[in-house]
């Protein structure tokens, strides 16, 4: 019995200590506010504000800077999005602010793969991690966690808050080390209510020559299977809305010139998306068909890869999708805003030239 | 289930408390469920049914070789007087016939199965190079997980029962415990019925002790496995595909990090299971002590997979060298060229046999066959070389006690080991001896650390490996005055339970990214 | 008895004097004979006793002493 009682003892302490260490580990990244995703103090400081929301992944975290569509559409908006977002995350933020906002318009970011998801398989646990230190109610996530993590997906899930931690602590470490390194983990004023940059100097230029243009142009297929929990989701997401008279748009933000022409099926993913719009009652615009797109957005400088935009493309695309709002909101007819469809817009694009016309 | 997951990990707790809270009589039939359970999860029914062949057939054969024994026994006692001692030869004859028979037709049944499974392909692939013919070879057979280990294991108790080493066990569930227990069935080690059976089956009470010791083992298990083992891979890998690449000290540095990379796995996967059997208050045999310490390669064979070698001695090895024919033959040697070539032929008769079967078990390849006679001829040679190699130390004055003597030849093994180890992982035999070629032929010295380690793409990896390895080896080199764990059971409690639990958080934090990436056992495979 | 004892003594000399046979009960587990140490030894003693072991008898503890090497080889002389 007494072996019984010190294993027993044993194991219970042994428990205690890591999960401990654990909490030690994640709380500066969880709840200190001064980790990239953290936000759940700052949107409850804006309680009553907000009436411009926008919910994406990562996407729509690096393209939408809610200070230019304040400026240009005289909104209060915040930009939600972040990254690995899962659709449970999505609905759990707006859960969160439907009641305490008075929204009038919520932006759903919807990328080429991010209805394709299983929420519960490992590859998708990092977005969990993320979501969960915004939710602001303790038993909020708890709950987040029980319902979206399961046994098989633990263990990347722990993992990941472990060294998520331990990259925030790393990163302490090394802003006192050498001051010149901008550590805007700890620049809270580096965030824009919600939108975050990857770095202030970071994009790539993606011009493509011709060879390499015309060995992937086409070669990729954008799925069309959408999953059927994820579109639950969605449809829940677009009837909160709906009920309190809330606008819903759904918006693909511009992919850079080289990339979208890798793809062979944009079309037919834009009607299906567009197709359930409709039945929804909802706006899809796919920024990628804006007119002028080519002219102000160049490979050379406003992505940092295919589906990231910059800071520079970010600043031009929120300016030109703000003025798209602005209209829309006026009542005039934003359908001369777009092109009819990707194949109407390749010919304007400058890699046109290399199909030989 | 992989066994470097949360789920095995909840598996093995549920266990031990299943195990220690039913009636001590039925604590081995909750084992056989758990294996049965372990082994349907892991692989499938159908593989589990080729394990139950074999049992059934292990099972039927000893059952009866037992029964055809002790009938003789009897019948002889009891009619001691009444049967001439003729009557009595023919008897005990006609029933060696008879158990012979029903030896070599079970161990055909298993053996054939084992042959067929694994090695088809290769002998399909090698007909067809030698005749010429171009008969289909690429099998999809299945493989049952480790289909070579419980093949040895049951057929190794089957020739202990022929030879009346040890009685047949009546109970059939008790044989296919022996035989399916799953902390062996994977990857060993293959153990003696005797006496791993009585441990297997008797009753066992929760000892504090046991528990901790054994907890201890399973989590440094779990950081060898999980950590060093499995951030070793990708850069072992990288080596071995593109050593044309690479200058030669760089394939070398690789070679070394897969001696290293392979202890880690396959010991690591040692201490986990151990481990967990001393939680129940099983002591499973051991297979490793300390290899890389040893000074010849003889002794290397009897500290690497110590259990498979075991096997070999014992049915293979002791056989073939004690048997009639190869006593008289060195008999007829000794009488025409000296003591020295008549003890070593016979000897050198068996190695060969051994040596070769050793490589074989190890893959169906012919890098694998050239890998077991590299081993083989390097201890046959210096068996043979003995008496020279003693001579010459005498001149040199070489004291064989001198710390700097052995030093020397620990090097010298590791250093063998390493390169013979390599021949057969890289890919096919012209790959193996590629890779040789390059390390003796490319002296092109690299400029920078990232020259010399390109395969190392994270310095973060690299620290964690060289503090892991550092551990292992002052470890190591602590066992071999002491027991470690008495060293551990002076630090006190708490913080003996501190320190683990940081262990487990390093486990977490960087064997599981590792795990998920690269996976599984690389023993897995037999 | 005794003669089985002397003459096994002597043969284990041959093999490797450095060792107390009188008195020494570890042969085997101790690792004082190796395992070529041990065939010259079997093949000698079959030759010897002009007997034949068969490999159930290779175990460590019918050869880890003089005393056990000796009640095997009067068992098998026994059984014949």
């Amino acid at each position: 019995m007494r072996s019984f009682k010190k294993a027993i003892i044993s194991v219970l302490l042994f428990v205690a200590f890591i999960f401990a260490f654990s909490i030690a580990i994640y709380e500066p990244y969880a709840h200190s506010e001064l980790y990239v995703f953290c936000d759940s103090n700052l949107r409850k400081s804006m309680s009553g504000k907000i009436d411009f929301l926008i919910l994406g992944s990562s996407p729509g975290y690096r393209a939408f800077i809610p200070q230019i569509y304040d400026d240009i559409i005289q909104t209060y908006s915040y930009n939600a999005s972040g990254a690995y977002m899962p659709w449970t995350g999505r609905i759990a933020l707006l859960k969160e602010e439907i009641d305490r906002q008075p929204l009038k318009s919520v932006v759903i970011e919807i990328s080429y793969d991010s209805l394709l998801g299983n929420v519960k398989s490992p590859e998708l646990v990092e977005g969990h991690v993320y979501i969960e230190p915004r939710i602001g109610s303790f038993i909020d996530r708890v709950n987040y966690f029980f319902s979206n993590v399961t046994i098989d997906t633990f263990e990347k899930y722990y993992t990941n808050i472990l060294q998520n931690g331990g990259a925030f602590y790393l990163n302490w470490a090394r802003s006192k080390l050498d001051r010149s390194k901008l550590d805007y983990i700890h620049n809270v004023n580096y965030r824009q209510k919600g939108y975050l940059p990857y770095d202030e100097n970071v994009w790539q230029d993606l011009t493509v020559d011709k060879k390499t243009f015309l060995d992937n142009f086409g070669k990729k297929h954008i799925s069309t299977e959408f999953r059927e929990d994820n579109l639950n989701i969605l449809k829940e997401m677009i009837d909160i809305c709906h009920q309190k008279n809330i606008d819903v748009f759904f918006a693909v933000t511009p992919y850079a010139n080289s990339y979208i022409s890798w793809f062979n099926n944009n079309d037919e993913f834009d009607k299906k998306l567009s197709d359930f719009a409709n039945e929804n009652g909802c706006y899809f615009w796919d920024f990628n068909l804006m007119k002028g797109r080519f002219e102000q957005l160049s490979d050379k400088t406003d992505w940092w890869d295919g589906q990231h935009m910059s800071k520079h493309g970010a600043e031009v695309f929120s300016k030109m999708s703000a003025e798209i709002f602005r209209k829309f909101y006026r009542g005039e007819n934003v359908e001369d805003c777009f092109y009819n469809n990707y194949e109407e817009m390749m010919l304007d694009s400058p890699y046109w030239q290399y199909m030989g016309n | 289930m992989s066994i470097t997951s949360l789920r095995f990990v909840l598996f093995v707790a549920a266990l031990v408390v299943v195990y220690f809270s039913v009636p001590k009589k039925f604590q081995w039939l909750t084992l056989l469920a758990a294996s049965i359970y372990f082994y349907i999860r892991v692989c499938g029914i159908i593989e589990l049914l080729f394990v139950l062949l074999t049992a059934v057939s292990i099972y039927g054969a000893s059952v009866w070789l037992q029964r055809i024994h002790d009938t003789q026994k009897m019948v002889l006692k009891a009619n001691k007087e009444a049967l001439t001692a003729e009557e009595k030869a023919r008897i005990k004859a006609k029933n060696k016939k008879r158990r012979r028979t029903i030896l070599v037709f079970t161990l055909l049944l298993n053996f054939g199965i084992m042959c067929a499974c694994k090695y088809s392909h290769f002998a399909v692939g090698t007909i067809n190079l030698l005749f010429g013919t171009t008969m289909n070879n690429s099998f999809s057979l299945i493989v049952p997980l480790g289909l070579s280990f419980y093949t040895f294991q049951s057929t190794g108790y089957l020739i202990n029962v022929y030879w009346n080493n040890c009685r047949a066990e009546k109970n059939f569930l008790k044989v296919l415990l022996f035989i399916s227990f799953f902390p062996q069935i994977t990857q060993g080690p293959i153990s003696e019925f005797e006496p791993f059976a009585k441990e297997l089956y008797s009753e066992h009470c929760l000892d504090y002790v046991n528990f901790a010791h054994g907890t201890q083992r399973m989590i440094w298990g779990f950081l060898k496995k999980m950590v060093l083992a499995n951030t070793l891979a990708p850069m072992v890998k990288d080596v071995f595909a593109n050593y044309s690449h690479y200058t030669g000290i760089t394939v070398f540095i690789g070679a070394v990090l897969y001696s290293v990379q392979i202890y880690a796995d396959f010991s690591g996967y040692m201490d986990i299971m151990c481990g967990f059997c001393e939680i129940l208050g099983i002591k499973l045999t051991e297979n490793f002590n300390r290899p890389y310490f040893s000074k010849s390669i003889a002794e290397y064979w009897r500290r690497w997979h110590i259990s498979l070698g075991e096997w070999f001695k014992h049915y293979i090895y002791y056989p073939i060298a004690v048997s009639k024919w190869n006593r008289k033959l060195g008999k007829n040697l000794t009488e025409r060229f000296g003591k020295s070539i008549g003890a070593n032929l016979p000897a050198t008769i068996a190695l060969v046999a051994v040596w070769l079967a050793t490589g074989l078990w190890h893959g169906a390849s012919w890098a694998y066959v050239a890998w077991g006679g590299a081993n083989g001829l390097f201890i046959i040679f210096s068996m043979w070389m003995e008496p020279v190699y003693d001579r010459y130390k005498r001149k040199l004055r070489i004291n064989e006690s001198r710390w700097v003597w052995r030093a020397f030849q620990t090097v010298r093994t590791f250093t063998l080991v390493t390169f013979i180890k390599v021949l057969p992982e890289v890919g096919t035999l012209s790959d193996g001896l590629g890779l040789w070629k390059r390390i003796f032929t490319n002296f092109t010295i690299p400029n920078s650390l990232t020259d010399l380690l390109p395969f190392a793409d994270n310095v973060f990896n690299l620290l964690i490996i060289t503090i892991i390895t550092f551990a292992l080896f002052t470890v190591s080199l602590i066992q071999r005055k002491h027991s470690f764990r008495e060293e551990l059971n002076r630090i006190p409690y708490v913080l003996r339970i501190i320190i683990l639990s940081i262990i487990t958080i390093i486990i977490a934090m960087f064997g599981i990214p590792a795990t998920i990436d690269n996976g599984g056992f690389l023993y897995a495979l037999f | 008895m005794n003669d089985v004892k002397s003459r096994l003594i002597e043969i284990l000399e041959e093999i490797n004097d450095d060792i107390d046979y009188e008195t020494e009960t570890n042969l085997i587990d101790g690792k004082m004979l190796d395992s070529f140490s041990i065939i010259r030894l079997i093949s000698s003693i079959c030759e010897e006793f002009e007997i034949d072991i068969g490999p159930k008898w290779m175990k460590n503890e019918n050869f880890n002493s003089v005393e056990a090497m000796s009640n095997m080889i009067n068992t098998i002389l026994e059984e014949e």
